[in-house]
């Protein structure tokens, strides 16, 4: 049976869904220099659910801001304004895949796996001091986004990949590159480049399996493929894996982590992961 | 809160000794050195886990063969994986005994 191309598994989703007119506004105001953060409150107050949920974020432990955050304005200096975006990003495609068979995944399990290593991409990111940690955490939220491509355009397909990898051990993403000729991997950097999402995006999701393939964000894609590793071990939550892939000893090493780190990365982990799933899913 | 090992920096340098009564000037300190993770007293998150395994013993052997198939697919002498093992093992056995 010949299988379609992965270009048109993506088109197919992009003709249906896109990204807010939310983030397309706050992407341009994060981009014009003269954009105050008065403005991008008034941008973000247009949504009141959204606006509750920034001012929760701003006054929780994510940022351990000392005094009480009351406005908007005021939440959009907390967090920063590239932050802001990303985060906005972040709740923003949640909403674009939801109405995807209960049946075929979990879908809060999903968001659980891709928090969980959207924050311990995070933390890696704090660990290793680098400036923009919430961008970080955005790569690891949507590394397996392609996954939501197959659902929603195979389900039937993907049904019985779940199935077989369950009865022989085999990986999902693995059985995924053997039917269709090609994986969720894949799928989802073609999406991410169809939203026009900044390149590293597209990278980090691009490699997160093949990490040793990144050409332009080396650090950056095996800080996502180490995290879906921990994630996949650690947090109760899967994207349809059920076992822990393979690990990239060279984006291992790049990292440059110690031995014994795993401990204060999870410690983390645990203590950000409940802020987190309480932004994205609005628990 | 009374700090109940060394805090070093990345490059392994003692930042402030095991013994130390903590204040929030230490807190602020710490945040600025880029510290996210220090270790008080009290604060033995082993004994729990090993009460566990007194109690239900045979949790261990089922937790291990579990972490073996989990883990079927990673190299088991890497050293980050051994470690992380050993948390999966952890964090397993304390579900399993959640489930008697």
């Amino acid at each position: 049976m010949s299988q379609p191309s992965p270009q048109r598994l993506v088109s197919g989703i992009t003709q249906v869904a896109s990204l807010p007119e939310i983030y397309m506004k706050i992407e341009m105001a994060v981009g014009n220099p003269k954009s105050s953060s008065k403005y991008l409150a008034d941008i973000l107050s247009e949504d009141t659910a959204l606006t509750a949920r920034i001012l929760r974020l701003a006054n929780s432990s994510f940022f351990s801001f000392p005094g009480k955050v009351t406005t908007v304005s005021q939440a959009v200096t907390v967090i920063g304004t590239r932050q802001l975006r990303d985060i906005v990003l972040a709740s923003s495609i949640v909403g674009v895949f939801k109405d995807i068979p209960e049946a075929l995944i979990d879908m809060k399990s999903f968001w659980r796996h891709s928090i969980a290593c959207g924050v311990t991409s995070r933390v890696i990111s704090t660990l290793r001091r680098e400036t923009n940690v919430e961008t970080s955490f955005v790569s690891g939220l949507l590394h397996d986004i392609g996954r939501l491509v197959l659902y929603k355009a195979k389900p039937t397909e993907m049904g019985q990949l779940i199935g077989k990898c369950a009865d022989s051990k085999e990986l999902l993403y693995k059985s995924e590159k053997e039917f269709f000729g090609f994986d969720h991997a894949l799928l989802g950097g073609l999406l991410l480049k169809e939203w026009k999402l900044p390149t590293r995006l597209i990278e980090t999701t691009t490699y997160h399996h093949a990490p040793e393939r990144a050409k332009e964000y080396i650090i950056e894609t095996a800080t996502v493929h180490v995290s879906d590793i921990i994630s996949n071990a650690l947090i109760t939550g899967s994207s349809g894996e059920k076992l822990i892939p393979p690990l990239s000893d060279k984006a291992w090493k790049v990292l440059g982590l110690e031995d014994g780190s795993i401990e204060l990365i999870t410690d983390e982990l645990d203590k950000q992961y409940a802020v987190a799933v309480e932004f994205v899913l609005s628990e | 809160m009374i700090l109940s090992s060394d805090v070093k920096d990345r490059g392994g340098r003692a930042l402030l000794k095991a013994g130390v009564e903590l204040t929030e000037k230490h807190l602020k300190i710490f945040k600025t050195w880029g510290i996210t993770h220090i270790e008080i007293e009290g604060d033995d998150t082993t004994t729990s886990l090993q009460t566990v395994i007194n109690a239900h013993p045979e949790l261990d052997a089922v937790a291990q063969q579990a972490a073996e198939n989990q883990f079927r697919h990673t190299d088991p002498d890497h050293q980050f994986i051994k470690e992380l093992k050993a948390l999966w093992i952890q964090r397993h056995i304390k579900v399993l005994a959640a489930e008697i």
